[in-house]
């Protein structure tokens, strides 16, 4: 969170993410070019620059295959979140892997020549495919996306920038596949690796497939519910507090499309936006620590019933009126400025919600 | 076509880092006044993004 900039904000959780990166990518170059001495002895033994040449770009391309899809894993089970925590460092290393991989095959097949080496390896013969050139503009948005992954320039450019800049994630893994098809694999008559990178796109598609439905499904659903229960005074009947387990959340969306975290925590309840100010993660995924909601992405903390994090930080997000009718959740569609202070809904916990 | 994409690359990027440099040491508290007592590190890390993103920064120091 911010109140000034750290250059990495590390903590013993990230350290430990950091560090096992770290180890799980050397291990698997150090790995693979002891495992290909092994199986591929000479005569035909490959040299050893080719062979960290294919080591970091299958490493980058499993690199690339994880994170695209922790996001969506993160909201299928909860298993996933701390791999979500710091994704920022896997894309960070993920670029460091790709970008040994595009020096090491500029300096082996294109350092020899009398030809500026880039060009030399990005000029395709004519009328093939230029599958290196798809791999050099790939490299360029993963650049741009590890060199702007700072919270400074999520700061500065905007949310909705930012966000933008980084979708562009996508495009960048289709130019990946387009390099790798149209690339390495095309002269190789084995089918293996074809089958394992078409597994992988598919894995990474029906993911985001499946979550993007569930989602949907689920607004569908609430918006519907929320139609039928609108009251005169136009509140919102969402949720009965039974839904709600403690220090968790509820999920709803209203009427305006907006979706609203409505959070329990100590018999009372409380209504904020689902969108976190820092990078618009599902706050309503998250759970309540220390007496604050916790964005289940980076760790952002507001408090529930003013939406305001903990001093000396500074960031706010909207809260919703909200009341307590009976067993129902009712709340007012109406979003407070980020901020505002609203007075939690108390109500009575059944005698097994109850803690000694 | 592909040579010249370079160059244009290459030219854009070295526009960026005669930009770039001045920026993250001298102006950037002028966009972010929470990067105003940031370490040499932190305006080091800036550079590489800086460097891409020179065009949008001029301009919103241009403004300040």
């Amino acid at each position: 969170m911010s109140s000034s900039y750290r250059t990495v904000q590390w903590n013993a959780h990230k350290k430990i993410y950091d560090l096992t990166i770290a180890l799980a990518v050397t291990g698997f170059i150090v790995g693979f070019v002891i495992l290909s001495r092994i199986f591929f002895p000479s005569p035909e033994q490959i040299s050893t620059p080719i062979l960290l040449i294919r080591a970091c770009g299958i490493c980058a391309i499993l690199m690339l295959h994880l994170i695209l899809i922790i996001g969506p894993l993160a909201r299928l089970t909860p298993l996933a979140a701390p791999l979500l925590y710091n994704r920022r460092h896997l894309g960070v290393s993920f670029f460091s892997v790709a970008l040994i991989h595009a020096l090491l095959v500029v300096g082996f097949y294109g350092g020899f020549g009398v030809q500026n080496p880039l060009l030399a390896v990005l000029d395709a013969p004519d009328g093939s495919v230029p599958f290196e050139f798809f791999g050099f503009l790939a490299l360029i948005i993963f650049g741009l996306m590890a060199a702007t992954s700072h919270d400074f320039w999520l700061a500065n450019l905007g949310h909705a920038w930012w966000k933008a800049m980084h979708m562009m994630v996508y495009l960048a893994y289709i130019l990946v596949l387009a390099h790798v098809l149209f690339g390495p694999l095309r002269a190789d008559s084995n089918v293996i690796p074809i089958v394992l990178i078409s597994i992988g796109a598919a894995v990474v598609l029906s993911l985001h497939i499946l979550t993007g439905t569930r989602e949907v499904l689920r607004d569908f659903r609430d918006h519907a519910h929320c139609a039928q229960e609108n009251d005169q005074s136009g509140w919102v009947d969402v949720c009965s507090v039974d839904d709600i387990p403690p220090d968790r959340a509820k999920i709803v969306q209203i009427e305006n499309h907006e979706r609203v975290a409505v959070f329990r925590h100590n018999d009372a309840l409380s209504a904020i936006t689902n969108i976190c100010a820092h990078q618009g993660g599902p706050l309503g995924e998250g759970k309540i620590i220390d007496g604050c909601v916790t964005c289940p992405w980076h760790g952002y903390q507001y408090k529930p019933e003013c939406g305001q994090s903990p001093p000396p930080y500074t960031e706010k997000i909207a809260t919703y009126d909200i009341r307590v009718e009976g067993r129902r959740v009712l709340i007012n569609p109406s979003p407070n400025p980020p901020g505002t202070h609203t007075e939690p809904a108390s109500f009575e916990p059944w005698p097994e919600d109850q803690h000694d | 076509m592909i040579s010249l994409c370079m160059y244009a690359c290459v030219i854009y990027f070295l526009f960026g880092i005669c930009f770039a440099v001045p920026f993250c040491f001298l102006w950037l508290h002028r966009i972010d006044t929470l990067a105003a007592s940031a370490s040499i590190p932190f305006k080091l890390l800036c550079v590489p993004g800086a460097v891409f993103l020179w065009p949008v920064l001029f301009v919103k120091v241009r403004h300040t």
